[in-house]
């Protein structure tokens, strides 16, 4: 039971690292509370279950479409409303995406309908059993997309050329354009990215989850935990955050009780704010 | 053309923020609503409209309002979508003459208690309860409605019923607390049973198949989401339980916006309860039907009390995965009487869904204010509620239920008559279980490896 409880917990923390990672982008490049991170994922599934409508493709093969697409609709929504916004006072800036993820739920009623929705017949679907732990197939390819999003996200923000541009302008923006970096175009790009971050965990989670128009909203609360509890700015620290909370999440639920999960989770980290005010890898 | 673009995303915003409302002119409506509402805090402006509803019968030709409350937002939006579409068949079927249709008003155009008066629905919007109370008002205040029926949850017709009692308009719900019939409303009136003859009739069925199936069935796990309508019936579960002899082994509750119930349906697992008794909304109950799946685990018998099990969402996307579920409902489509083989073929052909239970009690019980209104002669509220206290006058040929009659004493607004069904799904499709005759039950449930 111990076991599956772990592998349940890690499960689930990587939902939330996939929308904390998003939030901690967007946040430590440009300090916008990314409040529509929940409805990009959303949008995600529904982009997914569309292409398997057409095509009958799998969200497996589908996903790099999706994460392609999702990154231009980031920079559709970066160009159009947060560039403008990021002009305006601090309140609009803080706000902004908070507006965004209200027209985005209710543009999907319009488009989609509010009916729940699910992809059907996937690739990969069964459970291995390793004792007395039943893998969940469908949960592992989150698993595998979470790390593998990560790894990708690690390496481009040390290793390319862009990626250091972003660092360097969320670092000191006025410095970095001294020295020739476009501060804009990071921007840009670092918010298209976070947008194709929650495009690769919707992609997946249509694999686990039914969804409707609404689901992102549900999700929101815990990628901010999970970013608080890592560290604003700190995209390692949003992935453990998240993590954390999974686990937090599973075990206090299954040996404690269910009706104390969310309490842990925020005593954690209250604890966590109170002793660690930026959180564990805040800068 | 980034110019073109912000202006495209900004109509995007407001039209999308239009949707909340429902329709074009909701906007509009709502801040009216507002208005309504303050001023409802003006006695006087109330007892003008209570005036204005007493002073009585339509003329002939004129067109009756009832109100419809659905949710445009939230997990109950398409249930929302099918009681319009319904809505829809029943006013053309009461409105326009329809030989050989065995439903209220078919034979004839409108209504005839009222010199063939008209009635059109008028949709509310009911996603919370304190949408609730401004829409009933203003549809009320606005619109004028003889009535209110609806897709009501017990939270959002206990404040629907705060507007309804001060403006003296009917109210017909199946929000199925208790606390519903125990408040004494004058106005109040539930056809169908509550939680409590739901639950009681639940565990009268467990019986039953112990006794003649030898069913072996000793424990209950209760599994019950946290708002009211999930805390009620796990208060009414476990108290029902102990008077029939059951043991509750475990009872969780939980939280219908909840992003996982891993450790719920573990904590279930590991109790390995004989039935799983279920309080859901469709999201929900989607969920755990997932994380069943997910953990290899289903029950002997998963029985839920409606609410996501009877929604069109849970067997759509569920398909032949809700097998063995049962659930306590009111209709089914299967249900041998004429008025229920019509009006299931007619919402099959026109929303290609099929139509369950809750779409159809939500907006029969607008039809049965219309009967009401058309025994009194009036659309005066007092006036329809003395006559639905007496009884109403309706052919029971003409009623897909098959209930012997409509009776909502003054006391506490409960039919007489209102009876529960237990159902169970079988090849994605509901049947009825009980009373035994039109589907056999399945028991018990084979594992998810075994089907």
């Amino acid at each position: 039971m111990f076991l599956q409880v772990l592998y349940e917990g890690l499960t689930m923390g990587t939902i939330y690292a996939l929308l904390a990672m998003g939030i901690a982008l967007v946040w430590g490049v440009m300090n916008i509370l990314s409040f529509s991170q929940g409805e990009f994922m959303m949008v995600a599934m529904y982009i997914t279950f569309f292409i398997n409508l057409a095509t009958g493709w799998d969200p497996l093969a589908a996903m790099p479409i999706v994460i392609v697409v999702m990154f231009l609709f980031g920079i559709l929504i970066y160009r159009t409303i947060i560039a403008r916004a990021l002009k305006g006072p601090v309140l609009s800036q803080r706000l902004v995406t908070f507006a965004l993820g209200m027209v985005l739920t209710n543009g999907m009623i319009l488009i989609a309908g509010g009916q729940t929705k699910s992809v059907p017949d996937k690739l990969i679907s069964g459970t291995i059993s390793l004792g007395s732990v039943a893998i969940s197939k469908e949960k592992m390819v989150l698993v595998v997309t979470s790390i593998i999003v990560t790894l990708l996200l690690f390496w481009f923000m040390n290793r390319t050329k862009m990626g250091k541009a972003i660092r360097a302008t969320s670092q000191d923006k006025e410095a970095a354009g001294l020295v020739g970096i476009n501060t804009q175009t990071a921007y840009m790009i670092a918010f298209g990215i976070s947008a194709a971050i929650a495009g690769a965990g919707g992609c997946a989670m249509t694999y686990s989850y039914y969804f409707m128009p609404n689901i992102g909203t549900n999700f929101m609360i815990f990628g901010f935990i999970a970013v608080c509890l890592g560290g604003f700015g700190s995209i390692g620290g949003a992935f453990v955050g998240g993590m954390i909370m999974g686990i937090i999440d599973l075990f206090t639920g299954t040996y404690l009780s269910v009706s104390y999960k969310y309490m842990a989770v925020s005593v954690i980290f209250l604890l966590i704010v109170t002793f660690k005010p930026k959180g564990l890898f805040g800068r | 053309m980034k110019k073109l673009l912000a202006v495209f995303l900004s109509v995007a915003m407001v039209l999308s923020l239009a949707a909340c409302g429902g329709d074009s002119g909701s906007d509009k409506k709502d801040t009216k609503a507002a208005d309504a509402t303050q001023a409802a805090g003006d006695t006087k402006a109330a007892e003008d409209t209570k005036a204005a509803n007493e002073s009585g019968s339509a003329a002939s030709g004129d067109t009756i309002k009832i109100g419809l409350m659905v949710s445009f937002t939230g997990s109950g939006v398409q249930a929302g979508e099918e009681c319009q579409a319904l809505a829809k068949i029943f006013e053309d079927i009461i409105n326009n003459k329809h030989d050989g249709v065995s439903l209220p008003f078919a034979a004839d155009e409108g209504l005839p208690g009222l010199g063939g008066a008209k009635i059109e629905f008028v949709v509310g919007d009911q996603s919370t309860a304190d949408i609730a109370l401004s829409e009933a008002e203003r549809l009320i205040t606005e619109e004028g409605v003889i009535g209110l029926c609806g897709n009501f949850s017990s939270a959002t017709t206990k404040t629907a019923m705060v507007a309804a009692e001060k403006y003296g308009v009917p109210v017909i719900s199946e929000g199925t607390s208790m606390s519903l019939t125990e408040a004494a409303y004058t106005y109040f009136g539930r056809s169908f049973p509550g939680d409590d003859v739901f639950i009681d009739d639940s565990f009268s069925y467990l019986d039953h198949l112990n006794e003649t199936q030898n069913a072996e069935i000793k424990t209950i796990c209760l599994i019950s989401e946290d708002s009211e309508f999930g805390t009620n019936i796990a208060k009414v579960e476990a108290e029902a339980a102990a008077a029939h002899g059951y043991d509750v082994i475990e009872n969780i509750s939980y939280n219908k916006d909840a992003t996982n119930v891993t450790s719920e349906v573990l904590r279930a697992k590991q109790a390995n309860a004989d039935v799983v008794m279920m309080s859901s909304y469709a999201a929900d109950a989607l969920l755990f039907m997932q994380e069943f799946k997910t953990q290899d685990y289903f029950p002997k018998m998963l029985f839920g009390q409606r609410g996501g099990f009877m929604a069109s969402d849970f067997a759509i996307n569920l398909k032949n995965d809700a097998d063995y579920v049962l659930t306590t409902s009111r209709w089914n489509a299967d249900m041998d009487n004429a008025a229920a083989q019509e009006i299931a073929k007619l919402f099959k052909d026109d929303m290609g869904v099929v139509l369950l239970g809750d779409a159809l009690t939500s907006v029969w019980d607008g039809v049965l204010l219309a009967v009401a209104a058309n025994q009194a002669g009036s659309t005066d509220g007092d006036a329809m509620r003395a006559v639905m206290a007496e009884g109403l006058d309706l052919d029971p040929a003409l009623d897909p239920f098959g209930l012997e009659g409509y009776k909502y004493p003054e006391k506490h607004g409960q039919n007489e008559f209102g009876k529960a069904i237990v159902l169970q799904y079988k090849g994605g499709e509901l049947g009825t279980v009980y009373p035994e005759g039109s589907a056999e039950l399945m028991y018990p449930a084979k594992g998810w490896n075994e089907r």
